[in-house]
Order: structure tokens, then sequence, then C-alpha cells
């Protein structure tokens, strides 16, 4: 019996493996401590911050006085202090902007904010360039139109939101070259944007880019211009009902965002369409624009095969202009699909109850 | 000679496995550090931009004999920090007061909806919906013997392109939603997405909100924490990071109502179906040649209830091992598949070589090397040299995952609570580890033999309610 040793290899990995392991867990836990140490000190630093400048940019914000002494900036106060101002200026407008303005300038703010734009962090560099678009810094405009096109999407969506801030109309043609590229562009939130910043700026621009799109890029894009002007974005979708009326993903988009009634007679044979998506929108279209002549092309769609459809249909029919509660009793009776009486149901109890 | 050689074949496997076992984890958990990394510094600019872009969504609850809490768990569900979302609770044939305490606490009135059945189920008796929130409704159906039937008849209802489906018993972070629906809005291609799940044990929930951190003074409710820990922040995101994640749990999952309707939704007699749900996904849409992904974001967005006694300790257990072992068999043809990616050429042989078999290896290994010794065939140190390199890797292993917590989100608010959970990590390997291998060696056995699980009831304390 002489291998009750075991494999001298086996065993010497098997002790190294242990050591070397239990080192690395004793190193990670420590390391573990140090970690929360410094996050529990950057929270009292931050807290420092928002304590001695909160007060202070608020009081410059809202009250027109002479000229405030302001505390030494020290420079790990920085990007805390910027977070700070960046959240004021979101929440204000009009004079209190540019007494903030002239207050970071005196701080210097406009020149850490440049510096800051190199780094690597993507949060400093979203601050940064925050900052320069709240200041309205003309000389930062090269590097802004560089982060426009960054890959990262957050960083090219607040590149645009300040390059809007400083010069709406010079930006426009190289955002919406980006809102067409982008999918992961939180669109409501620019044309919100674009909204505040004054949407008349963007309508040429933004009618010539969507017409001249390749299809498959503007079905995502209607919604997103409806919210920035829906009577551009009823214009828009009329143009390419007419130029693509064959194209179900652009025809179910433009439905959507219709606001002219006398489309309803080019649109209404939509109801034949095989794409549940161009019914159920055609339902939605003819329930905001139509009267009660689309009684009964409503009624054909209770009977759709498709849950949807049926529900907008019936949802339509009761917004129809001049429909009333006596003319409603008698469409249960007009109706032979028993899917179609018991969406109408469903939809009046749904209303019935608000 | 044979039996030196068959030893010393038993010392290299059981030692082998360990290494790579832990090797594959570690290196799961250093892609996790990067991913949490990168997606902790997009975090609050995110949130900001993403604030106001919220996908509406319908959250899906099943109850069967909930009387006692789901008025509750409902009242936490409604005052989630979100604008767009609907509340379907499906009341799965309970034998209790389920029903009236909701009809009573929310005013529920018959409502005559035009029901759709995409999934089959059980027959549904009938649907509420609430005067006091009209973004309540209750399907009331006939027990379908098991979560999934009354998922599917909530999914059937679901209104909203995506669905989160949980238990009646867990505990939301307000702010989950606005986190679980970004990887949504950011990929169209997502189709599901999980998100960290932690006991809640120890901790203290007023009116359905989490209110203060804490840990349980229980000690098996204790070691679950960091293993929880271990298996989200370390498995999970790392697998995630590679599309490779095989499993959204049934505590906290939201997924795209279409593709789980093309799937045929949840399987009714499988016990796992949140696993089984996520690996039918990637096999059908890599079958399908489809690019999808299945994401996890690590934000600790549920809290459930960990058991804290050994009987309901072990019925989990081996519940979840005959859930991954059906999951897997069940869609044995992900492995190796052509377009299934990561997903079907890493995940899946590791699930099957790591998980689904480790309690042989782990129990067989110790059984053969404990022989030995007591045979006198392998000396006292010999023996405890392997002893040492598996515990020591378990517990480099945990410890990786308290960093990560550490780093990211530091949910445990002192500093004894990590030096507490670093000691748990060590004591574990001392027993619980093992026991938990014997139970799922009982439970591949069982799959293997065709025995049947019963159900059971699962006894919770809940004693964190307030």
């Amino acid at each position: 019996m002489d291998f009750n040793t075991g494999s001298d290899l086996v065993v010497t990995i098997a002790w190294r493996s242990a050591m070397i392991a239990a080192l690395a867990s004793a190193l990670m836990l420590t390391f573990a401590l140090i970690v929360r140490r410094y996050l529990h000190w950057q929270d009292r630093v931050q807290a420092r911050v928002a304590a001695r400048w909160r007060p202070l940019l608020t009081q410059i914000a809202i009250e027109e006085q002479g000229f405030i002494e302001l505390p030494r900036l020290r420079a790990r106060h920085v990007p805390f202090l910027l977070e700070e101002w960046n959240a004021l200026h979101d929440a204000v407008r009009g004079e209190s902007t540019a007494r903030l303005n002239e207050t970071a300038l005196r701080l210097g703010l406009d020149e850490i904010a440049r510096h800051l734009m190199n780094s690597r962090e993507v949060g400093k560099r979203i601050l940064a360039i925050r900052t320069l678009g709240h200041l309205r810094d003309a000389t930062a405009w090269k590097t802004l139109q560089e982060q426009l096109v960054s890959a990262n999407a957050l960083v090219s969506f607040y590149a645009a939101a300040a390059l809007v801030r400083i010069d709406a109309q010079r930006a426009m043609p190289g955002i919406m070259l980006q809102v067409a590229e982008r999918e992961s562009w939180p669109g409501e939130a620019m044309s919100r944007l674009l909204v505040d910043a004054g949407a008349d700026v963007a309508r040429e621009p933004i009618r010539a880019l969507m017409l001249s799109l390749e299809p498959a890029k503007v079905p995502p894009l209607l919604p997103w211009l409806s919210h920035v002007d829906a009577v551009l974005g009823s214009e828009v979708a009329t143009e390419l009902l007419r130029r693509h009326a064959g194209d179900d993903d652009i025809v179910a988009a433009a439905l959507l965002v219709l606001l002219e009634p006398a489309m309803l007679p080019e649109v209404r044979h939509y109801a034949s369409s095989t794409d549940a998506d161009v019914r159920e929108h055609l339902a939605i279209a003819i329930g905001n624009l139509g009267d009660l002549d689309e009684m009964a092309l409503l009624m054909r769609l209770m009977g759709d095969r498709v849950w949807w459809v049926r529900y907008r249909a019936a949802q339509a029919l009761l917004k129809l202009r001049g429909m009333n509660a006596g003319l409603l009793e008698t469409v249960p009776a007009r109706l032979t699909d028993p899917f179609a009486q018991d969406m109408l149901k469903h939809v009046r109890a749904e209303a019935a109850l608000g | 000679m044979n039996l030196r050689v068959a030893l010393e074949g038993v010392q290299w496997l059981f030692l082998g496995y360990f290494i790579v076992l832990n090797s594959i984890y570690l290196g799961l958990a250093f892609m996790a550090l990067f991913g949490l990394r990168r997606y902790m510094r997009g975090i609050s600019v995110a949130e900001r931009v993403y604030s106001h872009l919220q996908m509406p969504i319908s959250l899906v609850v099943p109850a069967y004999n909930e009387a006692a809490t789901i008025v509750t768990s409902i009242r936490a569900l409604l005052q989630l920090r979100y604008q767009h979302f609907e509340v379907i609770i499906v009341n799965d044939g309970s034998k209790d007061d389920t029903l009236a305490v909701i009809e009573r606490e929310f005013k529920l009135q018959p409502f005559p909806e035009a029901y759709r059945v995409q999934i089959k189920t059980k027959p549904v008796r009938g649907v509420y919906r609430s005067l006091t929130h009209p973004n309540l409704r209750v399907i009331d159906k006939e027990n379908g013997g098991g979560k999934a039937d009354a998922t599917n008849a909530g999914i059937n209802a679901a209104r909203y392109p995506i669905f989160y489906c949980g238990d009646a018993d867990s505990v939301l972070d307000p702010h989950s939603m606005e986190h679980v629906v970004r990887p949504f809005l950011e990929d169209p291609r997502t189709v599901a997405c999980g998100g960290t799940v932690r006991i809640i044990n120890g901790c203290k929930v007023r009116g359905g909100v989490l209110e203060k951190v804490g840990l349980p003074r229980n000690p098996l409710a204790l070691v679950q924490v960091v293993e929880y820990l271990r298996a989200f922040l370390g498995g999970r995101l790392g697998w995630s990071a590679i599309n490779g994640m095989l499993i959204v749990s049934g505590a906290f999952g939201v997924f795209h109502r279409d593709t789980v309707v093309a799937a045929g939704g949840f399987r009714a007699d499988v016990i796992g179906e949140d696993m089984e749900m996520t690996v039918r996904l990637h096999r059908k849409l890599s079958e399908r040649g489809v690019r999808y992904r299945v994401a996890f974001i690590p934000d600790p967005v549920c809290w459930t209830d960990a058991p804290e006694d050994v009987a309901t300790l072990a019925k989990q257990r081996k519940r979840w091992h005959r859930g991954l072992a059906e999951s897997l068999w069940g869609n044995r043809k992900l492995c190796f598949a052509k377009n299934s990616g990561s997903a079907g050429w890493v995940a899946f042989p590791f699930f099957v070589l790591f998980e689904l078999l480790s309690p042989v290896i782990e129990v067989g290994g110790f059984l053969v090397m404990g022989l030995a010794l007591a045979l006198g065939m392998m000396t006292g140190t010999s023996f405890l040299a392997f002893v040492a390199a598996a515990f020591a890797l378990g517990v480099m292993l945990s410890t990786t995952a308290l960093l990560l917590e550490e780093l990211s989100f530091h949910t445990y608010p002192k500093a004894r609570h990590v030096l507490a959970l670093f000691v748990v990590a060590i004591l574990e390997n001392f027993g619980y580890r093992q026991v938990i291998s014997v139970w799922k060696l009982q439970a591949l056995y069982g799959w293997l033999t065709g025995r049947r699980i019963p159900w059971g009831d699962m006894k919770r304390k809940a004693n964190w309610q307030q």
C-alpha cells in the first residue's frame, strides 16, 4: 500500500489552490471594506457640497441681487457642484438661467467642463456636455458635434440637447440624421426638447428628411414627429400614405397620426388589409376623425379575427362624431358576430367605469 | 495497482472539477464586474433620460390561497412608481377567501371582458374590475395545479406589449419597473429580462414596501443571502453579458408578451416553469434564426421570503433541481444547435455539467475520498488538501459576489453586515453545501426514475411584514 499519500502533484495543486483562493478571498474582503469606506466618504462630500452650494445657487437663481461672495471651490467638490448646478438649471427658466451662467463663469465651470469633455468616464463627459449646453457655449460647438455621433446613445442624446440649446436652427440637420439613424435614442425626450426650443425651427428640415428617408426608417419616427408637431406629423403622414400606399409599416404608422378627416375616403380600403396593425390603426383613425357614416365599416371591423382590431373598432364606434346613447342601443341588434357583440359589451362597460 | 489508478483518477476529477467550475464562475464574476461598472456609470444618466419614456407593462400575479397577504401585495403593486401599468391578479381557484377579500377591499365589479384565449388554460370563471383602481383586474379561474396555468390566464388578459410575472408574496422595489423596462427600451430585440432577487428575511416591510434592510437571524436564511448574492450578481449578470442566461427567475421576470404567446406560454406540466420558459425561448428563437436578447439587470428589484426550516428548504431545492433537469432535457435540442450562440454552445453544456450533474460529482467525490480515508488508502493530509481546495474556492466565489455588491448597490447598510456575510460564506462549507448537494442528488434520482414530487405547502414565516 505505497499509494496512501496520493499523487504528490495532485495534492500539491490542491493545497496551492486552497491557499491562493483563501488569499484572494481575504484580499477581496479587504478591498470590499475599503470600497465601502471610500463610497461613504464620497457620500459625505456630496452631502457637504449640497449643503453648502444648493441654497446659495438657489438664492442666486431666484433673487436678483448684487455681487455674492462665492466660497472657494475644492477640486474634489467639482463633479458634485456640476451636478447641483445642472439640476438647478434644468428646473429654472428665463433670467435665472443667465444668473446661474454668470456664476458658473465666475467659478470657471466652463473651463472645467471643456477639460472634462476628454474624460473616459461617460458620466463625467455627459456632465460636461450638459454644462456647456446650459452655458450656451458656442466655442464648444465642434466638440459637441463630435459627441453627437458617439456610439453611446446617451452621450449623443445629451450632445444633441446641448447643440439645440446653443443654436437650434444650425443644429437641426445633424440631429435629424441622428434621429433617423438611432433606434436607441429616447425620442420622446428629444421631441420635448425640440418643443421647448421652439419646434417651428425644425419644421422644414423635418419635413424634408421624413420624405427623403428610406421607407424602413419612417415608421418609428412618425409618432415622434407627431409629438414635436402634430399638424406637421399629419401633413407628412398624408404625403407618405400617397407615396407608399403598399407599405404596411408606413401605412400603419401614418394612420395613427392623421388629423385630416378628408383623408378617410382614401384610407377606408385598408379595412381589407392583410396586416392586422393596419386594420387596428385604421379603426383608431376612424375613431379620431370619423362620423356616423363610418358605423358600418367599424361594425365590420368589430368582427375581425384579431382581438385588438375588434377592441379598437368598438372603442372607435363609441367615439364617432354624432354617436349617442340611443343610437348605440340599436347596435347590438345589428351585430351578427358574437365576438363583435362581446367586444361591444366589453368596451361599453369600460366606458361606463371611466 | 488498479485501485491506486482509480483513486488517483477520482482525485484528479474532483480537483479538476472544482477548479474548472470555480474558474468559470470567477470568469463570469469578472464579466459581471465589468458589466456592472459600465451599468453603474450609466445608470443615473439613463434613469434621467428614460424616466419619462416608460413602456406600458402588465403585472400578472397568480394567487392561490393568499387571503392573508393579497391585499398588502396588491397595494404594494399599485404603489409602484411607474406611469403606465395594469395589475392582473389571477385567482387560481383558491380554496380560501382570496377573491372575497380582494372584492371587498378594491370594490370589484364583474366585467364583461372579451377575454381572448391565446394560450389554453383551465376555464376562466369570471373577470372583475376594480371601481377604486381602474388599472386593477382580477381573473377568477379554476385551479390549474400550478403557477404556470394561472400566469397563462393572466397573459391572455394582458393588454400591454410586455408583462411582469412574479409571486404574490414577493416585495417589489418601488422603482423596479423603471429599471426592468430599460433593456426593452434600449434594445428592441429584448424578449425577457430578469432582475436581482434578494432575501427579505431580517428586513422590515410596511404596507408591502421595504422600509429597512437587514440580515436575518435565522442561520438558514442567512446562508441563503450569500447564495442569492452569488447566484444573481456573480452568475446571472455574467451570463447575461454573453446572452447566455438560461433562467429568468419566477419571482421576478419581465417578458415580451407576443414572444411568449408564440412560444405557447408557460408549461403547466413542469416544475420549474420559469427556467423552462427561458430555455424554450432561447431554443425557439435560435431555431427560427431570430436575433434576440435575454437581459438581466443587477438592481435589487425584488425581495423574497427564504425558507427558515430544513424541511421547506429541502422541498424548495429538490423542486429547483428537478425543474433544472426538466428544463434542460425538454429543450435538449438547444445544446450545440446552429444559431444558438452562447446559450447553446456555452451556457447549456455548462448547466448540464456543472449544475445538473454537480451533485453526482460533489457527493460522489466526497464519498469516494471519505471511503479511501477510512480504509487507509489515502492520508489525512491529502484528504484535507482536497477539502480545503473545494472550500476555499467556494469561499472565494462568495467573496467575489460580496465585492460586486459593495462595488454596486451596497444594499446592506453596515460594515458588520459584510463581515457577517463573509463569515457565513466560510461556514456554509461545513455541512450546508453538502446537504444541499444530497438533496439535489435525490431530486436527480427522482427525475431519472420518474418519481413525482408532491407539491406540498411551502412554510413561510413572513415575520418581516408589518
